[in-house]
């Protein structure tokens, strides 16, 4: 499956992700994976959302530098194996 | 001489305080162009040119092209912005005077700037010193120095150091000419360096310099280092009596080894008012700014921030990560960090730690951001 991966630049200062996770929350924007990628100063927050030009477009306007990229997704269930 | 130290000076204050036509000495149907300085906030200095004041501009131009040993047969690429700038119709005028080929490219677009430089065989380049850097590194990663006819390089606009100067001799193998001027004086062609390139000749058939001391505004001997101020004698449309430049230069009365007599100033080596000295070297924030421009930011925001740690100077430039900038690759961001530092150090000779930060995370006062913040205890 072939979705949107939003990536967004964060300094590593406090309550930054928090900043992010609100955005999304007013604008109803589930996250359905993150990973955060980061360096003593700065970090890439990359997320898989439901509404992924909703969410580009929001964290804009709330003044972050946001990019997207496509990537490849496997949904894998979500049961133990064996 | 001394009559004329007895009259006022003018200041960049009494030139926005009559916005926008309150200095034109003649009526404003005489004034056939006006140019206006990109300024800091607010209104704009605006300067006005009367037909005269146009052909003098252009042959003060002509003049300096003829002191890099430019003539008709050469091919000029004017990378100076065209538009309010003087920098673009000042050079484009000049070069036409002097019956040069003159390609009006502006300034960008470093792609179409190199392919005509080959194809046209460009033999002089007018430009901001920075940008010339920019360019020289392109043609040098590209593998097309051997196709470049450059043979002299026309340079100003900016503070430059004579490191910058050597680089850029090197790297395009020309000789790089350090032109000075300003609108409020005239534009591009007040002044200009001679192959000899022991400062720069002031045109004093045109222009009388004076060097005072900024803070006790008394006149200065030959010699000693101070603010440059300038009385014009020709112009008609936007004449100024003893303006005060902010520009930190020396003058000098010898002749110079190339024959010409015109008294020479020192190449600027700072600014009255916003210059900053790191590790005794001089930094202005137009620098910085210009190498940000370089990156692709068309309003870089960025905040110097200098501090003394065990008796060394240290400089953090932070920077506003633009969209433009931005790639959602760790190594990507560490790569700008890297290819910025190198870019300061080449263009301030010093070094300096950059920190990328979020947009609009730089304070901002009257929608200019803060620029430099000093926490040397000086
Ligand atoms: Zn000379």
């Amino acid at each position: 499956m072939r979705v949107q991966q939003i990536s967004i630049f964060l300094e590593n200062k406090k309550g930054r992700l928090a900043k992010v996770t609100e955005v999304l929350g007013e604008n109803d924007i589930n996250i359905r994976a993150l990973s955060i990628a980061d360096t003593t100063d700065f970090g890439i927050l990359r997320l898989i959302v439901n509404k992924p030009q909703l969410a580009y477009q929001v964290l804009k306007e709330a003044g972050f530098t946001v990019s997207t990229t496509d990537v490849i997704a496997v949904e894998v269930s979500d049961q133990q194996v064996g | 001489m001394d009559d004329l130290r007895k009259l006022p000076f003018t200041t960049k204050k009494d030139l926005r305080d009559t916005y926008p036509f309150g200095l034109f000495a003649v009526p404003r149907s005489e004034i056939v162009r006006m140019h206006a300085s990109s300024g800091t906030t607010g209104k704009p200095i605006v300067v006005g040119y009367t037909k005269k004041d146009l052909d003098t501009w252009a042959d003060l131009v002509a003049r300096c092209m003829a002191m890099t040993g430019g003539t008709k047969e050469d091919v000029v690429q004017n990378a100076y912005g065209y538009g309010l700038f003087t920098g673009g119709l000042g050079i484009h005028y000049g070069a036409e005077r002097l019956g040069a080929t003159i390609v009006p490219i502006s300034g960008g677009n470093t792609a179409r700037q190199l392919m005509l430089m080959q194809d046209f065989g460009t033999t002089i380049l007018t430009c901001t010193p920075s940008y010339a850097m920019f360019m020289a590194d392109e043609i040098i990663a590209a593998g097309i120095k051997e196709n470049i006819k450059l043979k002299a390089g026309i340079f100003g606009a900016e503070p430059w150091s004579n490191n910058m100067r050597l680089q850029l001799e090197e790297k395009l193998g020309i000789k790089a000419h350090d032109i000075y001027g300003l609108s409020e004086v005239l534009g591009p062609g007040v002044a200009m360096e001679c192959e000899h390139q022991k400062g720069l000749h002031i045109f004093d058939d045109h222009f009388i310099p004076e060097i005072i001391d900024p803070e006790t505004e008394q006149p200065l001997p030959y010699g000693q280092k101070g603010e440059l101020v300038f009385t014009t004698l020709t112009k008609e449309g936007f004449p100024v009596i003893r303006y005060r430049t902010k520009d930190i230069s020396v003058l000098y009365e010898e002749k110079c080894d190339c024959g010409r007599t015109h008294v020479r100033m020192e190449r600027i080596t700072g600014r009255t008012d916003d210059m900053l000295i790191i590790r005794g070297v001089n930094v202005f924030p137009s620098q910085i700014e210009s190498v940000l421009l370089e990156f692709g930011e068309t309003e870089p925001h960025y905040l110097l921030v200098v501090d003394r740690k065990a008796a060394m100077d240290d400089l953090e430039i932070q920077v506003e990560l633009s969209s433009k900038m931005f790639s959602d690759k760790i190594a990507g961001l560490e790569v700008l960090e890297r290819r910025l530092k190198e870019r300061i150090l080449s263009v301030l000779g010093i070094s300096a730690k950059i920190k990328l930060v979020e947009p609009k995370s730089i304070p901002r006062s009257e929608g200019k951001a803060k620029r430099v913040i000093d926490k040397r205890e000086l």
